[in-house]
């Protein structure tokens, strides 16, 4: 009885095991070998592209998605949405792990170069001559997709970063927009006295505040001298316009000119304080403009004016949409044609509302519900500008350069420490690429 | 094969070939990358020995912090978590009315996911909309950073996670409660014992095998933390929140050094190791006696 219940679980197991491994094949016979269904008369149905996007714009991605599908009714997006700081984690897992999705939301600089460097991502070269999208495509978009020697995405907008501040605070103690760093101090300075907290920002992942510390990196060590930095063509130990900038990072924060506890405070959470009236300024994206849409804010209340660094450059970067260079032909036309789709002139003019500005399109209008967009734009094409510091440093280093940011607010690093601290993470991100 | 050895290692086949195949594989393929410098995905691994190893001892200033937090984090988990929910559990197994109603309250913290008791707690912490600054500032003291003061932004986080995590092993402890025989507390109170002489001369005792779980849980579950540090702080101020896990993934999926990533994950193991090895082997050398 025993042996034969013994042969009877064998017999079970070995089963189970070949009706595992035969179940990829059950499971795949409605697909060939491209990923797409077909029925069993052999008639093609659809296309699915998988697609991640960041959480804040999966709204508009979604609908523009319902847009594209109903017009390609034979394509399927399917879409997954993580916050920014998860989805650049979430992207370099699945590229580790070979799950990367078919096309995904990503930004320029090293960020995004990660993945035409070790070829994850479709080169759109060819693509581009044939579709001529240097008559399409802003030309600054066009150059900062253009990674690891590929051009890496499709480019839909170019952001650069400037202050929107609360109009009704500067009027109220007689402020007018600063036009020079000197100015801006004093503005600051007043602020506080009133007791407004001047700049509101979220330190956690250190990328909110980076945006105040690499202004004043481009007030001390203007134009040539940042951009040397950041390329790690000069030493940050014991570089004067380095310390002098660790130094009025390190005033600023003495004399609460942030939130209390802005260190660890989450990113989204800075606009609170501004929308509540406790705070005068923050230091954002275009995105901003939507942002006062979207969480009903009006928008009147807001006016913009780039970070006074007396060099006439802004921080400025790319959003774009990548594509999988793995994934089956079919699904990478139709993740080009969704990408191109979401580009267009005609539905960036019906979709003005959501989409935002600045598009990488040429000549993409704004949406009159942003009053401030054509100021921003202005700024942007009169001002240069710099690539965003945790786009143009490599990604460790710039841990390096997070950490001495928080440390020299704690009181932890003088300014001296904190340059010479993140050219020790630059050694040895050097020795390690040797 | 004799058969008495034949089934039961039949029987244990398919749980044995799942065990290699889903955690020996992986582990020992992390033990072979720690050994190189790799990106992840570059066809190129280069040989570094151990390197990687001696890189976080002697260059890594944030590995340092990240080890002395797992330390405090497993002592605190084993102090606090512990007597806390012994605590309750004695509370708990007293009869008096509502006391299911309150077990559920108390365990209910434990079946929420990590990341909403984090969102939660950072709630209750933020430094000018939280509820514990505002309580502060309503008896007339100065608010906190909670989480952005570096001396106490760890211990903060730890009391959520104590919050979260006590309900599990107060249920063990409860379930211990009540097989301990009501005969025996009736003799110690004849013998005029008092409720601290019974309960260490009797309820501990009998609890031996509660303890046994709940220390092995806390302990392991104490030196993988990740999600609610990462959740609640990122490792910040300044990493000064960094843990083991939490400093293995930013070095493995934001720094793409897999070498450096897996030499830490193996740091963590050789840890667990040198801390459970001892105490299972002592367990089970008192089981026998």
């Amino acid at each position: 009885m025993r042996r034969t219940s013994l042969v009877i679980l064998i017999l079970l197991l070995v089963a189970s095991v070949l009706a595992a491994c035969g179940g990829g094949a059950e499971q795949g016979a409605g697909q060939d070998e491209q990923g797409q269904n077909r029925s069993s008369n052999g008639k093609q149905e659809k296309t699915t592209v998988t697609f991640w996007a960041v959480s804040a714009d999966e709204p508009v991605f979604r609908a523009l998605a319902d847009q594209f599908t109903e017009q390609n009714p034979n394509i399927e997006i399917k879409m997954t949405g993580h916050a920014s700081d998860p989805h650049k984690e979430a992207l370099k897992v699945a590229a580790a792990s070979g799950t990367l999705p078919d096309m995904w939301f990503n930004w320029g600089g090293t960020l995004g170069s990660y993945f035409p460097e070790n070829g994850f991502s479709y080169d759109f070269k060819q693509h581009a001559e044939d579709n001529q999208w240097g008559d399409k495509y802003i030309g600054s978009s066009l150059e900062l997709v253009e990674l690891g020697g590929q051009v890496s995405g499709v480019p839909w907008k170019v952001s650069a970063l400037g202050f929107y501040f609360r109009k009704d605070l500067f009027e109220k103690y007689d402020i007018e927009p600063p036009a020079t760093f000197e100015e801006f101090e004093q503005v600051l300075q007043k602020l506080k006295e009133n007791g407004i907290t001047p700049i509101t920002t979220g330190g956690k992942g250190g990328w909110h505040p980076m945006r105040i510390m690499e202004g004043l990196i481009e007030y001390y060590a203007g134009a040539e001298g940042h951009d040397q930095l950041m390329a790690l063509e000069q030493s940050w130990e014991g570089n004067q316009a380095v310390i002098d900038a660790y130094a009025k990072w390190k005033e600023w924060s003495d004399k609460g000119y942030f939130p209390k506890g802005f260190l660890t405070l989450d990113p989204l959470e800075a606009k609170f304080p501004l929308f509540k009236g406790d705070a005068a300024m923050i230091l954002d994206s275009p995105g901003f403009n939507k942002l006062l849409i979207d969480d009903e804010q009006d928008p009147e209340l807001y006016g913009f004016f780039p970070m006074p660094t007396n060099t006439d450059r802004i921080s400025s970067y790319v959003v774009m949409l990548q594509i999988n260079k793995s994934s089956e032909k079919d699904v990478q036309d139709a993740a080009i044609a969704f990408a191109e789709f979401i580009t267009s002139p005609e539905v960036i003019q019906e979709n003005l509302d959501i989409v935002g500005f600045p598009q990488a399109r040429i000549g993409s209008p704004i949406s009159e519900k942003m009053p401030i967009g054509s100021t921003v734009v202005e700024t942007m094409s009169s001002n240069g500008a710099f690539l965003i510091t945790d786009q143009a440093l490599p990604q460790e280093v710039l841990q390096k350069f997070f950490q001495a940011q928080d440390d020299v607010s704690l009181q932890r690093m003088t300014p001296e420490e904190a340059a010479a601290f993140v050219q020790e993470g630059i050694n040895n991100y050097k020795d390690r690429m040797k | 094969m004799n058969n008495r050895i034949a089934k039961p290692v039949l029987y244990l086949l398919p749980a044995l070939l799942v065990l290699c195949v889903v955690i020996a594989v992986p582990s020992l393929y992390s033990l072979y990358l720690s050994f190189f410098s790799w990106n992840g995905v570059s066809p190129n691994k280069i040989f570094v020995g151990v390197q990687n190893y001696i890189d976080l001892f002697m260059r890594d200033p944030v590995f340092t912090i990240a080890l002395k937090n797992t330390i405090f984090w497993v002592i605190a988990s084993l102090i606090f978590i512990t007597v806390a929910a012994l605590f309750l559990a004695l509370l708990l197994n007293r009869p008096f009315f509502g006391r299911i109603v309150f077990r559920g309250i108390f365990y209910s913290p434990y079946i929420m996911s990590g990341i909403v008791v984090s969102l939660m707690w950072s709630w209750l912490y933020h430094p000018s909309m939280g509820f514990f600054n505002a309580v502060l500032e309503q008896i007339g003291l100065e608010p906190l950073d909670w989480l952005a003061d570096p001396s106490m932004a760890l211990g903060s986080v730890f009391v959520a996670s104590l919050w979260h995590s006590v309900g599990a092993p107060m249920v063990l402890f409860l379930a211990g409660l009540q097989a301990i025989p009501k005969d025996l507390y009736e003799a110690v109170k004849v013998e005029g014992a008092n409720s601290f002489q019974t309960l260490i001369h009797v309820t501990i005792p009998l609890l031996r095998e509660s303890f046994v779980v709940v220390i092995a849980t806390t302990l392991i579950g104490a030196m993988k933390v990740f999600d609610i540090i990462y959740a609640m702080t990122g490792g910040g101020p300044a990493q000064k929140t960094q843990v083991l896990a939490s400093w293995m993934y930013y070095h493995t999926f934001q720094f793409n050094n897999f070498g450096t990533g897996s030499a830490l994950s193996w740091i963590l193991v050789i840890l667990v190791m040198i801390v459970t090895i001892p105490y299972v082997l002592q367990l089970s050398r008192d089981s026998h006696t």
